[in-house]
């Protein structure tokens, strides 16, 4: 080598000339962009959410009645906001989210998409189904379903699927929640009026008096119509005489009976259920911990008030974003454990840090006492305590049957 | 009251050393007013109308003007501080929450609540000068000493926004607790400090870094990590000290800012989440927004000295020079 001193590093010559190197190196660079595109080093989520063409609470003539716990109107536009919301937060994080809906004909055809949304590693899924269909699903390893519109009680205890999370409150947690409010206010001689059909509403109510000592002084059988040769099983004011009590409670899954109750009892007497107090999982008029803004903007992306199931909607996918962005690594296995986890923060807007119970899959959260225009107060109330978590007060107990 | 009473009243309330610093203004949420109230007794000396759902308040630097945030008003409020008449309006504005004033005073940073955004405006014309898109939710909006970078607490995001003040852009994003709300800089602006009132804590952010490198946890006694709600934040005038006010869990905290060590707990009242610290009497304030009152705590003896009903849903507290 000319002109290197002794015991200097060989200096080495690329072959060629310099213009056929800047070439090659061009079209290193050129092919790197190809194969390795910079968007492509941003970690992905892909969500799925999957509801039902048939659907009966979905029908126009149901929806319009805007009876106070049914759906009043399809929640996806809140599950898509949610996602709208946190676009900024996942760009400064490098992660990509995207949301798949599909319509199903019937029951049968849920199963078959779980498979094929498993194969297309989309494992996050909300799902706004009847609680029958989730009834012994054949879910595939490695996905999470989170339900955002069943309350049937028995998916929570003996129906529990480890994969399955419940965002919307569970029949219990609802009747749990109005029991603390009637027993802050001393009203504690219950009459009950339930439909024929309404079992699993009526047994919640049990439990939860049992639990709360309150006392049903009565429970009586109610059916739709106005043939006064049934007007013992169809007039108000019949089924709501002869026995002292302070609370008349509704359950009425309909609510066609249920709203025309208050203020046409035998005695003067507030009610409560499904009709006049009812628990809420969310309410549009709810103000506090920032939830005029959040239901300012959930009001424009739906275009009416935002209940329940919208708001379940809108929480589901906002639990599952909380998680990818705070998971330690962008596999599913660590996202899910985070999602599922202790540690995690979800903000509900209701004042409470929410988070999963491990023994039923339920989203623990405060739930909304209210009549059709204004939150009268919230459980859990002032003076019920647990000793781990006050929000636990209100739904079954780890020891009550569930998952584990 | 007779007339000489009267006159003597009213010389005694003109003359100079009873206005030095003792009043204080609250805003009150709920009933559309500021409430002027004397500085150590906390008595009403007398309200002023202003538009819907006053929240935020800053006085200008060399203390002549008071800008008020009207949320539901959609403007801001600018009051002459010696006779404390509204003097215009900067309107309309889109859901001022908080904002937050340039060194020379004559512009303006509000974080847009609903809007997913902070504008900048004129302070005198309110003309909206820029705009730059956050996350959801922005409240809390503070600007460096000389004014060219401002941070914005980006409440749903969970992030601190850095903004380049003169090129109008994002040049760092910050991720700390959840449902950050209030922020201070600390000495030599190295650091920012950040209440997170939903994962109850206080993140430390190195700035030079454009990262969090420590979490701050409160523990008043009786209450549970999430019971507590971290909104408000002073730094004493020296920047050795901290006070955070615990929102539901109606405490406010002291901290030593350089060993990052919580000191003590103070009781207060419903809600604890305005804090104003006194010029030059060791006074904080601390406005209740739940038992619509506000609290003087005496900072040597770490007493709550005096309460008083500062209207429905009191928010900022201004120590009126």
């Amino acid at each position: 080598m000319t002109g290197a001193p002794p015991g200097a590093p060989q200096s080495w010559k690329w072959p060629g000339s310099t213009g056929a190197m800047a070439c090659t190196l061009c079209l290193g660079l050129l092919l790197g962009l190809v194969f390795f595109p910079p968007w492509a080093h941003a970690a992905q989520l892909a969500l799925g959410y999957v509801d039902w063409q048939a659907d009966a609470r979905y029908r126009d003539s149901h929806t319009e009645q805007r009876y106070p716990q049914a759906p009043w109107g399809r929640p996806l536009a809140a599950a898509q906001m949610a996602l709208d919301e946190a676009r900024f937060a996942l760009q400064a994080q490098n992660l990509r989210a995207q949301m798949e809906h599909q319509r199903l004909q019937q029951s049968t055809d849920l199963a078959p998409l779980l498979e094929q949304w498993r194969q297309q590693n989309r494992r996050f899924v909300l799902v706004d189904v009847p609680g029958e269909w989730l009834h012994k699903l054949e879910i595939p390893a490695g996905m999470t379903l989170l339900n955002i519109s069943a309350e049937d009680q028995a998916l929570r205890q003996s129906q529990c699927q480890p994969a399955v999370l419940h965002v919307i409150p569970s029949a219990r947690q609802r009747s749990d929640a109005l029991a603390q409010h009637l027993l802050s206010r001393r009203w504690r001689k219950i009459l009950v009026l339930h439909a024929q059909t309404d079992h699993s509403l009526l047994q919640q109510w049990q439990a939860t008096a049992q639990r709360y000592g309150l006392k049903t002084v009565a429970t009586r059988v109610f059916e739709y119509g106005n043939d006064p040769r049934r007007r013992e099983l169809n007039n108000v004011e019949l089924l709501t005489s002869g026995k002292d009590h302070d609370v008349v409670m509704v359950w009425d899954a309909g609510g066609e009976f249920a709203r025309r109750t208050p203020y046409a009892t035998q005695h003067p007497r507030p009610v409560a259920g499904s009709a006049g107090l009812t628990a809420r999982a969310w309410h549009p008029r709810w103000e506090r911990y920032g939830a005029k803004q959040l239901n300012n903007r959930l009001n424009e992306a739906l275009d009416r008030p935002a209940t329940d199931v919208d708001w379940a909607a809108w929480m589901a996918t906002k639990a599952v974003l909380e998680a990818s962005q705070r998971s330690p690594s962008p596999d599913f296995a660590a996202r899910d454990q985070f999602l599922r986890s202790q540690e995690i923060y979800l903000d509900g807007f209701k004042g409470f840090r929410l988070g999963f119970r491990p023994w039923s899959g339920q989203l623990r959260q405060p739930l909304l006492l209210a009549t059709s225009d204004w939150v009268i107060s919230s459980a859990p109330l002032e003076g019920f305590a647990h000793p781990r978590n006050n929000l636990d007060t209100l739904g079954t107990a780890d020891n009550e049957g569930g998952c584990q | 009251m007779s007339r000489l009473t009267l006159l003597s009243l009213g010389l005694w309330l003109c003359s100079p050393s009873v206005l030095a610093a003792e009043r204080i203004i609250v805003s009150s949420e709920g009933d559309d007013v500021l409430q002027v109230l004397q500085a150590d007794n906390l008595q009403t000396l007398r309200q002023i109308a202003v538009s819907e759902r006053p929240r935020d308040m800053q006085l200008s630097s060399d203390g002549q003007w008071l800008y008020v945030a009207c949320g539901d008003g959609d403007s801001i409020d600018v009051l002459d501080v010696a006779t404390l008449q509204r003097q215009r309006r900067l309107h309309p504005l889109d859901d001022p929450e908080m904002f937050a004033l340039t060194p020379d005073g004559s512009q303006l940073w509000v974080s847009n609540e609903d809007d997913a955004q902070i504008s900048l405006l004129d302070a005198q014309s309110g003309e909206v000068l820029a705009e730059v898109d956050t996350g959801p939710e922005p409240e809390g909006i503070v600007l460096n000493a000389d004014g060219s970078r401002a941070y914005v607490a980006s409440e749903v995001a969970n992030m601190i926004h850095v903004v380049d003040t003169a090129a109008r852009t994002i040049v760092a994003n910050i991720l700390v607790g959840n449902r950050p709300r209030r922020m201070a800089l600390s000495a030599g602006e190295k650091e920012l400090w950040v209440t997170n009132e939903l994962s109850g804590d206080l993140s430390v952010v190195d700035l030079s870094q454009a990262r969090e490198v420590q979490r701050i946890r409160f523990a008043p006694k009786g209450f549970r990590p999430e019971d507590l709600g971290p909104v408000g934040l002073v730094l004493s005038a020296d920047k050795q000290t901290a006070y955070v006010a615990l929102g539901r869990s109606n405490h406010i905290a002291r901290v030593d800012v350089s060993s990052r060590q919580v000191e003590d707990y103070l009781l207060t009242g419903q809600r604890a989440w305005g804090l104003a610290l006194h010029p030059t009497q060791p006074w904080l304030y601390v406005s209740n927004g739940l038992s619509d009152d506000v609290a003087r705590v005496d900072l040597e003896r770490w007493k709550l000295v005096t309460a008083a009903s500062a209207g429905r849903t009191p928010h900022s507290i201004v120590v009126l020079p």
